[in-house]
């Protein structure tokens, strides 16, 4: 459990990160990147959430609560039990309820605390290798705290036929909890997978969950993140990902979840030809504020990349999608798209959008687009006339908004609970599934 | 000539306009304090109000930070080693006709071509010509006043229409604002005054031509228009400046003022010195322009072509106070060799069923950076407001950078906002298309660049238009490979 138990590498991680915290400090509002996320309210509430090991001072058990969030997930949850998955409670492996065995050779699909014992490896090279924890406030606080987490890598020419599935479940119902888990992904040369982060809980937790993704020559990988954490969860995610030539990603960013909830995506296309695809759905009720953030970086020739956010926000809530797409005076041949579409179901609600093109060459092709409104009356009219209540009519119109980005994922089981959820949503009941 | 000499020959053209008068001036000393706003106040005569709200905004500015967040960067400016007052030393008597008037300075006016005497009459424009901060001649003064159109210097409205100017000054543009806007409340110089009273519609185009002339002279113009009820006003504004080494800072305000169904409609054409291929000298064009639609079915229209200035720092927005009133923003911004432009607009909808339309062509060449930095904010009352946008960028060469930095916040589910945007360069296509029908590079760009504006350009008025077209043309041409 304690620090020296770690590995030289991870001891020096931990020690960078809180070195740069204590240099950077917390965001301020006034810091241009954070405008739209209410650090200032989760800074207050900080020091009462303790990692759960440091208040029991053991392994956590699971709480009644905690099993029965996982539960919720339905088929993608343990409840499948067909999928490769891990699962952490508060931050920590329960190998309980976690399978990992009968993977082809040389794939290692693995808790970070296992692999502390071992001499270090490939993880020693990955882990931290983005940088992010020297210069990113949450990603340093994640570092400074790093227990445990996953490491994933698929070495070259492999391709993982079943999706891998990661479940967090933030179990504050023993009082306010943090937890900060670390995601590595690496994928070697012509490697694929299919990576599920679902993001779960109860109780009142900060998660600060860091994903590094590192793909190797046309490599391909395939993303989601869940997050459907509790209504009284503060949630800061950052994702970067570093992609070789030619290599691919698919991102799927879907967030439901939370009080305040945070989704930060940064793509590094450092290879000729890469390209990545970032989609994104958020929905918000209530007082809940979401906040999506992308950066693309084309810093080589001939790559691409698509993104499209959707947002769909009811009562009071806050939401904002401030993505940016930087072309390098290297990135010639640069196809980027970013398409972000609002749909505001309340007078109160709120979107704040700010898509971005910072662009220093010439031979590109960049477009972005961002639209906000509410359902259309007439399309509200025409389903109306055809004796579907105003309640159907507007259930079937937003979910069929939703429904471009939910039929993009490619693992059924988690593309059926997420139509789920949104059908939950809409009928009023954030908990239903 | 293949595409490199010409893009080396037309991309290098000398400044047209940069030639210097030279006219004994009355200059204060370099520095800011309190003494020199008073003194600047004094040489103006004005009322204590006034010297009052220059020294509450002397005394903010003193507490205000330089904004850092544009995409530009300058060398720190020294506020202490430029000169806040110069005037044209024949001005001191006041010219009584055109014959009292320093033939230089009408010479001047001729190279620029400003239609003064005759030539006004014959172009049927009004001209409130700025020449170094003290107005000179103002040219169809009587048959505006016939119309109950008030159209003057700033000082003189001071002391002729003190009521106005105390209503309206500061009533869009705090003296609070910004920095450069606060500074500008301290220090303005001149600039144009103009009213336009209820249910007339000005009966001509209103133009001012301000010029900096004095090196090391910062120019703080302070432009006012109102229009009352159902009047409705066009107001041209076109700016040209000498070659000079040394920076010169540029801080104006703008203020417009629409009450019910009023119209307002601002062009700028805006080709001052730009600084040499190099990226040496030129002006900083730090300008905060600001209307307010206070009225129901108020219209406010901004049109800008951006050519000149090393660095531009521009705004202009539009504050969409009453019900069903309209903003427009059109721009046009040209970044060159260094040049930096950081410009754009912001749409306020605060009353209900209030509409927005911007539309930005950038176009980057050389070193040139051209950030677009747009926003739209709709307030929860703003119910069923509308916005479009469109902001495209032409990227000319493979040194220069195009940003796009646009805010849309949304507070009303019955608000409907679209934003759109695209960055390219011309398409090898289209200048396949038109050199296969006879066309050489150069007018071949020329034709694809003015399309590319086209939908601004034809905004502004005829006269400007066609100026515009120009400065476009003999900027650009054959600028690609």
């Amino acid at each position: 459990m304690s620090a020296t138990a770690s590995p030289l590498f991870v001891q020096n991680l931990r020690h960078e990160g809180l070195e740069a915290l204590g240099r950077l400090g917390l965001p301020r509002p006034s810091d241009e990147e954070w405008r739209y996320t209410s650090v200032a309210t989760l800074e207050k509430r900080l020091p009462e959430f303790v990692p759960a090991v440091a208040r029991s001072g053991a392994r956590p058990a699971a709480s009644e609560e905690a099993r029965a969030a996982v539960a919720s997930l339905g088929p993608i949850g343990v409840a499948g039990r067909r999928l490769h998955q891990l699962v952490f409670v508060n931050g920590r492996l329960d190998s309980g309820l976690s399978r990992f065995d009968g993977l082809p050779s040389g794939v290692r699909f693995e808790a970070l605390s296992r692999l502390f014992g071992e001499p270090p490896g490939l993880l020693a090279k990955r882990l931290g290798l983005l940088g992010g924890h020297r210069s990113h406030p949450f990603v340093a606080m994640n570092a400074a705290h790093l227990l445990d987490g996953v490491f994933l890598h698929v070495p070259d020419g492999v391709v993982l036929a079943e999706p891998l599935l990661v479940v967090h479940v933030a179990d504050g119902s023993a009082g306010p909890v943090a937890s900060h888990p670390r995601v590595v992904l690496s994928l070697g040369e012509n490697a694929q997978a299919t990576v599920v982060e679902a993001y779960c809980g109860t109780g009142e937790a900060f998660v600060n969950p860091v994903t590094e993704i590192v793909l190797g020559a046309h490599a391909h990988l395939d993303h989601s993140t869940l997050q459907e954490e509790s209504p009284e969860a503060f949630h800061v995610g950052t994702t970067e990902a570093h992609l070789g030539p030619g290599a691919q990603l698919f991102s799927h960013v879907l967030s439901v979840g939370g009080r305040i909830a945070r989704n930060e995506l940064t793509v590094r296309l450092h290879g000729d030809g890469a390209g990545a695809t970032l989609d994104g759905l958020f929905l918000a009720r209530g007082e809940q504020q979401v906040d999506n953030h992308t950066l693309v970086d084309h810093a080589r020739p001939h790559c691409g990349s698509q993104q499209y956010y959707k947002g769909i926000l009811d009562g009071s809530a806050r939401g904002a999608f401030d993505g940016k797409v930087i072309v390098r005076p290297a990135g010639a041949f640069t196809d980027a798209h970013q398409k972000n579409r609002n749909l505001l179901l309340s007078d109160t609600a709120r979107i704040d959008a700010k898509p971005q093109l910072e662009i220093y060459n010439n031979d590109v092709k960049c477009t972005h687009g961002s639209a906000t409104g509410r359902l259309d009356a007439d399309a509200l009219f025409y389903l109306r006339s055809r004796a579907l209540s105003e309640g159907q009519a507007r259930s079937v119109l937003t979910l069929a908004f939703a429904s471009e980005i939910v039929d993009r994922i490619p693992v059924e089981p988690l593309r059926a609970h997420l139509t789920e959820r949104v059908l939950g949503w809409l009928a009023g009941s954030p908990e239903a599934s | 000539m293949s595409s490199n000499e010409v893009l080396s020959e037309l991309t290098s053209q000398e400044y047209r306009h940069g030639f210097v008068t030279d006219v004994e001036s009355e200059v204060f000393r370099p520095g800011l304090d309190e003494e020199i706003v008073a003194a600047i106040s004094a040489k103006k005569k004005e009322p204590q109000w006034l010297l009052d709200w220059r020294l509450k905004a002397y005394r903010h500015w003193l507490k205000m930070t330089e904004p850092k967040w544009a995409k530009v960067s300058y060398p720190p400016i020294d506020y202490q080693a430029i000169r806040y007052y110069a005037a044209p030393k024949s001005a001191k008597d006041g010219p009584q006709s055109l014959a009292d008037v320093d033939p230089e300075l009408l010479r001047t006016y001729e190279k620029l071509g400003v239609p003064l005497e005759e030539r006004a009459i014959l172009a049927g424009v009004a001209v409130d010509a700025v020449f170094d901060s003290v107005s000179v001649a103002t040219t169809f003064r009587e048959s505006l006043a016939k119309v109950g159109v008030i159209f003057c210097s700033f000082s003189e409205a001071v002391h002729q229409h003190p009521d106005l100017v105390k209503k309206y000054l500061g009533s869009v543009v705090p003296y609070t604002d910004n920095f450069f806007a606060t500074l500008n409340s301290a220090v303005f110089s001149d600039g144009s005054f103009c009213f336009v009273p209820k249910g007339v519609r000005c009966p001509m185009e209103l133009s001012t031509y301000f010029r900096i002339n004095q090196a090391d002279t910062g120019q703080f113009e302070r432009t006012l228009i109102v229009a009352e009820e159902g009047a409705s006003v066009s107001y041209l504004e076109g700016c040209t400046a000498p070659k000079r080494d040394t920076n010169q800072l540029h801080a104006a305000v703008v203020e417009l003022v629409a009450l019910d169904d009023a119209k307002i409609k601002y062009s700028t054409v805006q080709n001052w010195y730009p600084g040499d291929k190099d990226g040496k000298g030129g002006i900083y064009n730090f300008v905060t322009k600001r209307g307010k639609c206070a009225g129901k079915r108020s219209k406010i229209s901004w049109t800008q072509v951006e050519t000149g200035s090393s660095i531009t720092w521009k705004y202009p927005s539009c504050i969409l106070l009453g019900d069903d009133s309209v903003g427009e923003f059109y721009s046009v911004a040209l970044a060159n060799n260094y040049q930096q432009a950081d410009t754009g607009t912001k749409m306020i909808h605060i009353g209900k069923n209030t509409r927005s339309t911007i539309v930005s062509k950038g176009i980057s060449a050389g070193h040139g950076q051209n950030t677009y930095r747009g926003g739209v904010s709709i307030a929860k009352s703003a119910i069923g407001a509308r916005n479009y946008s469109q902001c495209d960028s032409l990227l000319i060469g493979d040194q220069c950078g195009a940003h796009t930095f646009p805010y849309l916040d949304v507070k009303t589910s019955t608000a409907q906002i679209e934003h759109e945007a695209s960055t390219s360069k011309i398409g090898e296509d289209q200048l396949f298309y038109c050199r296969q029908r006879g066309l050489t590079n150069e007018d071949a760009v020329s034709l694809i660049v003015n399309g590319f504006a086209r939908r601004v350009i034809r905004e502004l008025p005829m006269e400007f238009a066609v100026e515009a077209t120009k400065l476009l043309g003999v900027s650009l041409e054959g600028s690609v490979g």
